[in-house]
């Protein structure tokens, strides 16, 4: 990908983020109208599109912030009348496993309940914990899978480790069995790091996305 | 505070460039960035090209304009914009009632008949 196409990519991507409060139908037909429009700007240049092109296309969009404004100004009476922070229809729930608590809180249910899943209870801690991370948007695809099967099994390894060398401390020395769990820790910590500093990073942005629309609505 | 000619300007298009959006579709289906262009020559009616897809997006839904995707000779197909029956109703209405009113806002500005 040449630079100049990743300057379009990257003006739709911040217009994809800033629009997140709309309605998703609404908002994908803007996306998908502003892409449009962007593919015809480029095909009419005729040549592949130099940084002054994309410089005089993008401009003439105007800022993904005048879009936005524009957008929310355009939001059904219904829908603006609830507020920039309110949720989209039937996205209450999902905009409320946006926020800056869920990494830790869904991470930390993962790993103890992982943990001690052997003991029962705490399943109940992992399900809550696999139902956070697939429903939050903070963490897609395959963070989702590594989150939700990989990060409770490692885990329950853990403990299956730590049990184990209470055990061999005084039984012997380290078997292939060690190895496993002493990897399996490892992999579980560095799996919550990973999907921690990402779902933060993405909570984040998320909220000073909702800060800059409520306050380009308060401008408006 | 006085505002400033942007904000003035901001004021006047709502309500207004949506039946501008529709007269350009008259004479036939237009494609989203041959509007823009058209409506944005003088820069008075609309800011950046970008804010013309969301209001594209509400007479879609208010059933003013349908969209259809036609072939280019350039590039990858495009949806074209036509102005439906309603929509040229809509239109008729707005032109009924804007002379009158343009013509009122001249007179209390003052300004001279042409």
């Amino acid at each position: 990908m040449t630079e100049p196409i990743e300057r379009t990519a990257r003006y739709q991507d911040d217009l994809a983020r800033l629009l997140a409060a709309l309605e998703p139908v609404q908002r994908a037909e803007v996306l998908d109208g502003v892409r449009e429009h962007i593919d015809a700007a480029l095909a009419e240049v005729g040549h592949a599109p130099t940084d002054a092109d994309v410089d005089r296309i993008l401009g003439e969009l105007g800022s993904p912030g005048m879009v936005v404004e524009a957008a929310l100004a355009e939001r059904p009476a219904a829908e603006g009348a609830a507020g920039v922070g309110a949720a989209p229809a039937g996205g209450s729930w999902r905009e409320q496993l946006m926020g800056r608590w869920v990494p830790p809180v869904a991470l930390l249910l993962l790993l103890v309940g992982g943990a001690l899943m052997l003991w029962g209870f705490p399943l109940l801690l992992v399900a809550v914990g696999i139902v956070m991370v697939v429903a939050s948007p903070l963490w897609v695809g395959r963070e989702q899978l590594w989150a939700a099967i990989a990060l409770p099994l490692c885990s329950s390894m853990f403990l299956g480790h730590m049990l184990f060398m209470r055990w061999r401390v005084w039984l012997g020395p380290f078997t292939p069995a060690d190895i496993i769990g002493i990897f399996c820790t490892a992999a579980a910590l560095v799996l919550v790091a990973v999907l921690w500093v990402r779902g933060a990073r993405r909570a984040r942005r998320y909220r000073r996305d909702d800060r800059l629309a409520a306050g380009l609505e308060q401008a408006s | 505070m006085v505002p400033g000619e942007d904000a003035i300007l901001t004021n006047l298009r709502r309500g207004v460039l949506e039946y501008c959006v529709l007269a350009s579709l008259r004479d036939g289906a237009s494609y989203g960035r041959d509007i823009a262009r058209g409506l944005a020559a003088d820069g008075v009616l609309i800011g950046g090209e970008g804010t013309l897809y969301p209001l594209l997006s509400r007479l879609r839904r208010s059933g003013w304009v349908e969209t259809s995707w036609q072939e280019s000779s350039a590039g990858p197909p495009r949806r074209y914009y036509t102005v439906t029956r309603e929509g040229e109703r809509a239109l008729e209405t707005f032109q009924s009632a804007w002379t009158p009113f343009r013509t009122a806002v001249d007179t209390a500005l003052g300004a001279e008949e042409p």
